[in-house]
């Protein structure tokens, strides 16, 4: 009995791991196979299958943003998939409480686990990073691979140089200049 | 936020290591008695993590979008493979797009049937023959290329096939690759990336070809992916024994559950 606990639980340690290093097989696996549930959710609660996809997308953010956080330990085998599902459905409701829909609904349901969606970040924070990732996309190409590699990936600088053809020093210089580049791009675009 | 525009590299550096994780625990201390003395540090560092977590998300995101696109484009139906049940599910993502809404809950039914028909396909499958092509097909994924690098560059038409290579035309890609081989015949970055394509185009004997050059030379940055290539492409041939023991001498994450798949 406390084996199988333990096994249960270093699979899910596992996930979780894959999860922080952003591994891409465990994403996509987690991904295709919860969205169909939030989609279904939403469609039959007057959204659209593109409204779906933005929320569950926020949602799947707002869980990997735990996970990294170590703010998100799943107990067992299904809780992982009931969390994203949750704060989708939360977030889903939300928005039709919110003053851009107006469609006349009737809707009996009240979120939950609110208390689970919290990621200590202000909202100017929130602010912020949202502007991040909007002049992160208008960053030049090699730029955003070189950052998206190292940041994202996780990739060492040994194996990002090899990649560009570069030395480890002039992969360690254009992460540093990418840097100052987005910076100034923030400070420009105020 | 208002901040210096400027910050040296060591700093940035510095600033980096300490948000990585990758000061030693003395470092760590004097930094923070610094951070708690200086607020215009404590900003910078402030600032850079939320840069860092921006620069994540967007490159989260932008595999978000992959994915979604996998489900909604892929008319033929895509194959997912699950480890959190422990055993490999397929699932079968029909397109529905085009369907109306009310008919929401028949398409659901559609995929259910559809899914319930690889299942019974699968099951034929592996009770009727040997199952690595579809091992194969779990744990491939083609090597997603090199980046193509800054400006001018004299390897433009090497980059230029790289592009072809990346977007799966990879013949091609081969053709170019083939013609810059014949004069450098020994460069393992050609001879990994004719491999690949060749692998991508489902055309595993050639591609051992070029992988066992690449594995012969030791001090290849890509003999390690090489030694995995390799181990697939003998598995997709159903060389059972040559692929274990490539795999085994590769350091890939999925190599022992891949190797734990062989073993009976």
């Amino acid at each position: 009995m406390q084996e199988e606990t333990f096994k249960t639980y270093s699979k899910q340690a596992e996930q979780v791991i894959a999860i922080k290093a952003n591994d891409e097989k465990t994403l996509r696996v987690l991904y295709l196979e919860n969205f169909p549930k939030t989609e279904k959710y939403v469609l039959e609660n007057n959204g659209s299958s593109e409204e779906a996809r933005d929320v569950f997308q926020e949602a799947f953010i707002a869980v990997w943003r735990n996970i990294q956080a170590n703010k998100f330990r799943p107990e067992n085998e299904t809780a992982l998939s009931g969390y994203l599902y949750r704060i989708a459905k939360n977030k889903w409701l939300d928005y039709l409480r919110s003053g851009h829909y107006k469609r006349t609904t009737s809707m009996t349901e009240t979120p939950d686990v609110y208390e689970s969606q919290e990621d200590c970040l202000s909202e100017d924070q929130e602010k912020y990073i949202t502007k991040v990732k909007e002049q992160f996309r208008l960053l030049g190409d090699n730029c955003k691979e070189l950052l998206t590699r190292f940041y994202y990936k996780q990739e060492s600088l040994k194996k990002i140089a090899d990649g560009f053809g570069w030395t480890e020093a002039t992969a360690r210089n254009n992460k540093y200049r990418c840097i100052q580049r987005l910076r100034a791009m923030m400070n420009h675009d105020k | 936020m208002n901040l210096e525009p400027n910050i040296s590299q060591e700093e940035f550096e510095r600033i980096e290591r300490y948000l990585l994780n990758e000061m030693s625990a003395g470092e760590i201390s004097t930094f923070e008695t610094e951070l708690n003395q200086q607020p215009a540090l404590r900003e910078l560092v402030e600032e850079h993590r939320l840069l860092l977590i921006g620069i994540k998300e967007a490159g989260l995101t932008e595999k978000l979008n992959e994915f979604h696109q996998e489900i909604f484009e892929n008319n033929t139906g895509t194959q997912v493979s699950s480890e959190e049940t422990g055993s490999k599910i397929l699932k079968t993502y029909s397109s529905t797009r085009s369907t109306v809404r009310k008919f929401i809950v028949r398409s659901w039914l559609v995929a259910a049937s559809l899914i319930l028909l690889a299942g019974i396909g699968i099951w034929w499958f592996f009770n009727t023959q040997n199952n690595y092509s579809k091992i194969f097909a779990d744990y491939y994924s083609p090597d997603p290329g090199l980046i193509t690098a800054m400006g001018v560059s004299d390897n433009y038409e090497f980059e230029r096939a790289m592009v072809n290579y990346k977007r799966g035309e990879y013949t091609e890609a081969l053709k170019s690759w083939d013609k810059l081989l014949a004069s450098n015949s020994s460069s393992d970055t050609l001879n990994y990336f004719i491999g690949s394509a060749h692998l991508a185009g489902k055309n595993a004997e050639k591609a051992i070809e070029y992988f066992e050059k690449v594995v012969a030379d030791n001090s290849s940055a890509f003999r390690n992916d090489a030694l995995w290539y390799l181990g697939l492409a003998n598995l997709k041939m159903g060389r059972i024994k040559e692929a274990k023991s490539f795999i085994e001498s590769s350091d890939h994450e999925d190599k022992q559950d891949l190797l734990s798949l062989l073993k009976d």
